[in-house]
């Protein structure tokens, strides 16, 4: 019987689990393992991720007998990347521009990312939340983190 | 304990609760919660992991009463959306749409909505009391557990809360011990040793459960409703007369006394809370119904039990939580986090050490849903009207605030680089049919539980029998063993699968 892959889903969950399990063990024979009664610190990690691993082999011997787990749909990586990259701006600006500058674009980031995107109603959206969110964690809250680039602090 | 301390417990938690800063906050969260409710695409857990950080600045009472005002205000909001435009606000509503909605079309949208308030007042009134009663005795239950029965329980919690609520059992046990590994990265509490740190300094306490929520929840929900393309409609809004009539009362009585009982019941077991309450008191009311037909036309009590047991599970899975330290569902682990970042170790002893936050939470729960009748009832017209505001606007506002959230947790931008690449697994994840609420758990619940794990088998030294050896514990893990096992039998197996495929549909 030839054998075939008829969830690709499970059969990405299997490889996954079975990655990661594999990998914890691995990486965790860096530190001492030592025993039962003395547990080091890579006991309970290699016991985890040996049992992950063995749980990703019988969700992958799953996936090539039954089709109950589905399978993979569209993946939007080009929108995922769209999104993560409003969230990296933030990460990134904050420090030299401010908050007032890294959220407008953040904003402006993470509508481009959307399928309805008008560049001036998004402007408008972008300057009023920075502005909002100025006065509610900075004023409002006394949250500390910078607000005007770094050129204008001082 | 007699019933003297009860009332002292409960005079101490109303005094906690009616001070005006957690008065205020108690306000401040279920006007969230409502918030949240009416609109789709932004749940509890996203809204509760993006605000968590802000309470961090609050004392912990306080702060705690505004994120448990979020998560049960979010189950009245739900409702409301659910009978005027069909759309559930909440996971939770949506059997409230079936029954409330087509209530609404024959123009009974102000009793369908009065009796959701009410039957949430009536259940959230009862399983206050409820959550006042058990806890003592569960927490002194608890008290004397030792490493090795703490350990089984946290076990049966979570295979408990992944087999009831998922689609893939194998696959959501993966999905924990996927969590369990992630939250022992850091510096490990018996030997000082750093693991999986690889020498970044941030990574020292840990990978920070808010990054994570934040990234598998809220990064992942935005990306996923992006990709549907759906627009939402626009209407106008015509609630009329809210009054209810007697004969809708009469008829709404029992029901929301069955709710209640399912929903508090539902709600303190593992994987419980609002949403599984739900649907098992709309199939409850249906099963008893005298004219079983006239459900899904609009039949009253199919809005009073669901409505009743959402809010009654939302209140009752707190009980779990406060008085064992483990979480029955996301919202509950997200509690957990909150209260190990105000340096409360949550278990049993939280009941004594911190007395005031213990029942001050509960009490405050049931000022709470007062304040929600308040604001639901009468403003329901401006609720309504926040449903038009475009998605565009509201999800790049979603991911500022949880990039400012994550922020303010440490002053440092390492968390919201962790929230990218939590939002990259979260959403990969979600496309190979991986859910990420057992994951959280798992990580929420990790080093606890190697805490635990270690501890029990320092004491037999290295005997791994300890944990079938002591009744309490054997007991629990054979509890767990038999709900793993019960899913294979095909009776179950299909309920289960039904009942999965219901909520699918939402």
């Amino acid at each position: 019987m030839a054998l075939h892959i008829r969830s690709t889903q499970d059969f990405c969950t299997g490889c996954a689990f079975v990655a990661f399990g594999a990998g914890t063990v691995v990486l965790a024979q860096a530190y001492p393992l030592g025993s039962a009664a003395r547990m080091g610190p890579a006991y309970f990690p290699t016991a985890l991720g040996a049992v992950l691993a063995g749980i990703g082999v019988l969700v992958l011997v799953k996936s090539l007998t039954s089709a109950d787990g589905g399978a993979v749909g569209r993946i939007d990586l080009w929108l995922l990347l769209r999104i993560l990259l409003a969230v990296a701006a933030f990460a990134v600006l904050l420090h030299p521009l401010g908050l007032v500058l890294a959220a407008i674009v953040v904003v402006m980031l993470a509508a481009w990312a959307g399928h309805e995107f008008r560049l001036g109603e998004a402007l408008v959206n972008a300057v009023v939340l920075a502005l909002a969110s100025y006065l509610l964690f900075v004023k409002a809250l006394g949250q500390t983190m910078p607000v005007w680039p770094w050129f204008l602090a001082g | 304990m007699g019933g003297s301390d009860l009332f002292a417990n409960i005079a101490l938690g109303l005094a906690t609760a009616i001070s005006v800063q957690n008065l205020f906050y108690c306000f401040v969260g279920v006007l969230l919660g409502t918030l949240i409710g009416v609109l789709p695409g932004i749940g509890p857990v996203a809204t509760i992991a993006m605000l968590l950080p802000i309470t961090y600045a609050l004392a912990p009472t306080a702060g705690l009463i505004m994120l448990a005002g979020i998560y049960y205000g979010a189950q009245y909001g739900g409702s409301t959306t659910a009978i005027l435009v069909n759309l559930p606000g909440e996971a939770s509503s949506v059997v409230t749409c079936i029954d409330g909605y087509q209530m609404a079309r024959q123009g009974r949208a102000g009793p369908a909505l009065a009796i959701a308030a009410i039957a949430s007042f009536a259940a959230g009134t009862v399983a206050t009391l409820i959550c006042a009663l058990l806890a003592a005795p569960l927490a002194a239950v608890a008290a004397r557990f030792g490493p090795a029965e703490y350990f089984s329980l946290m076990a049966l919690g979570l295979i408990g809360a992944v087999v009831i609520a998922n689609r893939s059992v194998l696959k959501a046990i993966g999905m924990v011990i996927v969590g369990l590994i992630l939250g022992l990265v850091g510096i490990d509490v018996n030997t000082g040793a750093q693991r999986f740190t690889y020498g970044v300094p941030e990574l020292l306490d840990g990978i920070g459960f808010i990054a994570v929520a934040v990234g598998v929840f809220a990064i992942t929900e935005i990306v996923i409703n992006l990709e549907r393309k759906e627009k939402r409609e626009v209407f106008t809004d015509k609630v009329g007369n809210l009054m209810p009539s007697r004969e809708d009362l009469r008829q709404s009585a029992m029901p929301i006394a069955r709710g209640t009982l399912v929903g508090s019941a539902l709600g303190i077991l593992p994987a419980g809370g609002a949403l599984l309450a739900s649907f098992a008191a709309y199939a409850v009311e249906k099963k008893v119904a005298r004219d079983p037909s006239r459900f899904g036309k609009g039949a009253i009590e199919g809005v009073a039990g669901p409505e009743a047991a959402n809010n009654a599970g939302a209140q009752t899975c707190f009980v779990p939580m406060l008085t064992l330290g483990i979480p029955p569902n996301v919202v509950m682990a997200l509690m957990i986090g909150a209260m190990m970042l105000h340096n409360i170790q949550p278990g049993p002893q939280v009941m004594t050490k911190n007395p005031e936050l213990f029942w001050g939470l509960i009490a405050s729960m049931w000022l709470g849903n007062l304040m929600l009748v308040v604001l639901n009832l009468p403003l329901v017209g401006i609720w309504v009207r926040l449903l038009s505001l475009p998605y565009r606007f509201l999800y790049p506002a979603i991911i500022l605030f949880c990039c400012i959230g994550v922020y303010t947790l440490s002053n440092n931008t390492f968390d919201v680089r962790m929230v990218v690449l939590f939002g990259a697994v979260g959403y990969l994840f979600a496309k190979i049919g991986c859910e990420p609420a057992p994951m959280l758990l798992g990580f929420i619940l990790g080093p606890m539980m190697e805490e635990y794990f270690r501890r029990a088998l320092i004491i037999e030294r290295g005997d791994f029998m300890v944990f079938v050896n002591r009744p309490i514990s054997a007991a629990l893990l054979a509890t767990a063993l038999l709900l793993l096992l019960s899913m294979s039998l095909p009776a179950i197996a299909n309920w289960r699968r039904r009942a999965i495929a219901e909520q699918g549909k939402a």
